[in-house]
């Protein structure tokens, strides 16, 4: 197990170093600096200058090597737009919002998801079974934005339940985390209720009819483990989408995270903000996919034995 | 005279298709006497599988059983409910292994866990006792090492060790009954000869009687008592193995009897099989099922669904063949 992850982590960083340079040169292909904007047009002498402050008159293997550099070190440059600022320092302040909206999203998941999916199964074909594929069908299809302003709209404004923005209690964090969440409760319900109708026509649920174990603990016990392997599996990408759609969430709720800073970044063509929080985006979701392998590891003992035998080679 | 274990009487089993009611089985008597062997024989779509199934009541919608009795231990099975079945029946009283050990374990779950959750189930002792229990069953069915392999995961196990652990849960409540549906069809030959002689070793030493589902005559001529010969969801012929093999009656019986492969290939030594195919089950024909494949078929055989003929005191058979008036003699 040991050796699985130290050959994950190591394969973490090269994924790692390949998105670094990735963004790195695609930014400095787009034409254009960070200095050029039209609107507040700074004198020659003065773009000259801060070029210089910046070190962006090296030539780019040196501004790149200067950057992988900063990153082993964990720090990830100065913020061109917000002076006087670290990219770490951004991402320290806008993190522990993120990470609750992604949280609280995912639990979300989890505890509404997986629950419907298995409920439809059981019902399977039935009313209740119809009622939740139909609400997972709008769900899977209504783009987030969307959601996120009608429930804005009712709960907040309308019925003043929820705040309208901000992140000052725990209460704020309820209508984005579920307005980012949608889709994906949705699309685990589905796939909870397809591979649970699956494992429900096993034979190895025949088995346990056979020992005369009762109709819910077949399902809670020998046949949801079955089951939620696959949904485990999609996961990890479930997180992408959680951490991608936050972009617009914390846009919407106006919530001070490192979304918002991302958005803005790429607008003022602000180069190590939008290179940090792409290099911190990427090592999050590189660890939540380990994460989710190694879970996956632990709930199919398949998985678990090939794992080892190649750690072993 | 020993007594009767289970007795079914006229069971009728039909799935509730969208084509309309197939009847898969259609009225069927049999009974199994205590530390008896009873195969039943019979093609694919014969009916077998399903009776095996309704006794523990594990049909499926639109699997339903439409009619008569299965007298176990004095008590009507159809009239249990599941609970009742659930607690006192299955894997208790009466247990169940199946056709692919492969299958048949939950990939997830460690052997030795499977095993102890059926003791728990149905016994009152504590964890490690069952946990006892279920390294004495493992080393009953002959597993190697069973230590080591209580905390194996189906995967890590042969399909005829799976087959053995299938065995070791099954008996581990000491059944009256044992079921045993197609148990060597999915594994190599020289593991179901093994296969066999477990089973038989365990009848032996347990007395557990036995339903033997298959469709391999060598493997019942090895091991059961008697024999039913199902076909079309009717029983076509009953007797002792004996009977069976060297006095078959029924005209389906003596078919599969030649239908058997033999070793020494040559033009003439051809496998012989029987032509044609079973009857739709969606609307059965109102005559003998057999009579379209059957090579002594007379008038009456289209018309009328033939009684049960007495040949000897446990020797039965349906077939028109057998009546005193039949105009055919052997």
């Amino acid at each position: 197990m040991l050796n699985y992850v130290i050959k994950r982590i190591i394969s973490m960083i090269i994924t790692l170093l390949i998105i670094v340079t990735i963004t790195f040169i695609l930014m400095h292909l787009v034409p254009g600096g960070p200095f050029t904007d039209s609107e507040r047009a700074l004198s020659p002498a003065v773009e000259q200058a801060l070029m210089e402050k910046y070190k962006l008159n090296d030539p780019i293997w040196k501004q790149y090597l200067e950057y992988i550099k900063g990153i082993i070190r964990f720090d990830l440059g100065p913020s061109y737009a917000y002076t006087g600022r670290n990219v770490t320092d951004l991402i320290k302040n806008g993190f522990p919002v993120t990470a609750k909206l992604a949280v609280i999203s995912f639990v979300l998941i989890l505890i509404i998801g997986v629950p419907l999916g298995v409920t439809s199964a059981l019902q399977h074909n039935k009313f209740m079974d119809r009622l939740i594929m139909v609400f997972s069908t709008l769900g899977v299809t209504i783009p987030k934005f969307v959601i996120a302003t009608l429930l804005l709209f009712l709960f907040a404004y309308k019925l003043k339940w929820f705040p309208i923005f901000g992140a000052e209690s725990l209460k704020s964090y309820i209508l984005p985390a579920i307005a980012n969440a949608l889709a994906s409760i949705a699309y685990i319900t589905r796939l909870n209720r397809s591979s649970m109708l699956e494992v429900l026509e096993q034979d190895y649920i025949r088995t346990a009819r056979a020992k005369g174990v009762k109709g819910y603990k077949i399902v809670y016990k020998h046949a949801l483990k079955n089951a939620t392997i696959p949904t485990v599996t999609v996961l990890g990408t479930q997180m992408v989408t959680l951490l991608s759609g936050s972009f617009i969430i914390e846009k919407i709720f106006a919530l001070p995270g490192i979304g918002r800073y991302f958005v803005q970044s790429v607008s003022n063509r602000d180069y190590p903000t939008i290179m940090g929080v792409t290099i911190f985006f990427s090592f999050m979701l590189l660890l939540m996919t380990l994460i989710v392998d190694i879970a996956y590891g632990y709930l199919d003992p398949r998985v678990r034995i090939q794992k080892t035998s190649k750690g072993d080679k | 005279m020993t007594r009767d274990i289970i007795k079914v009487k006229n069971l009728k089993i039909s799935f509730f298709t969208h084509l309309g009611e197939v009847q898969a089985v259609r009225g069927i008597n049999f009974h199994i006497k205590n530390g008896e062997v009873l195969g039943i024989v019979g093609e694919s779509g014969s009916g077998k599988s399903v009776t095996a199934l309704s006794i523990l009541k594990l049909l499926q919608y639109p699997g339903v059983i439409k009619n008569g009795e299965i007298v176990f231990g004095g008590e009507d099975l159809v009239k249990k409910s599941e609970n009742e079945m659930n607690k006192k029946i299955r894997g208790n009283k009466i247990s169940m292994i199946f056709q692919d050990p492969m299958t048949s374990l939950n990939p997830v779950f460690k052997i030795g866990d499977q095993i102890t959750e059926a003791i728990l189930i149905h016994n009152k002792i504590s964890r490690k006792n069952a946990r006892k229990k279920a390294l004495e069953m493992l080393e009953l069915v002959s597993i190697a090492s069973p230590e080591i392999r209580v905390n194996n995961y189906p995967h890590e196990l042969s399909g005829g060790m799976r087959q053995r652990v299938m065995i070791a849960m099954a008996l581990s409540c000491q059944p009256d009954l044992l079921i045993a549906d197609e148990p060597t069809t999915a594994l190599d030959v020289t593991i179901q000869a093994q296969i066999i002689l477990l089973l038989k070793e365990l009848q032996r030493k347990t007395n557990v009687s036995i339903l033997l589902i298959t469709h391999d005559l060598g493997v019942v001529a090895d091991i059961c008592d008697r024999i039913i010969v199902m076909y079309s969801g009717l029983l076509m012929e009953e007797g002792s193995t004996r009977d069976i093999f060297y006095n078959p009656l029924h005209p389906y019986t003596k078919g599969l009897l030649k239908a058997v492969p033999t070793p020494e290939i040559s033009k003439e030594n051809r496998l012989l099989t029987i032509p044609g195919k079973p009857p739709e089950l969606l609307n059965p024909p109102t005559g003998c099922p057999f009579a379209k494949r059957c090579p002594y078929v007379m008038n009456i055989c289209t018309r009328q669904l033939p009684p049960k003929f007495r040949e000897s005191e446990h020797h039965y058979t349906m077939c028109w063949l057998l009546h005193p008036s039949c105009p055919i003699k052997d």
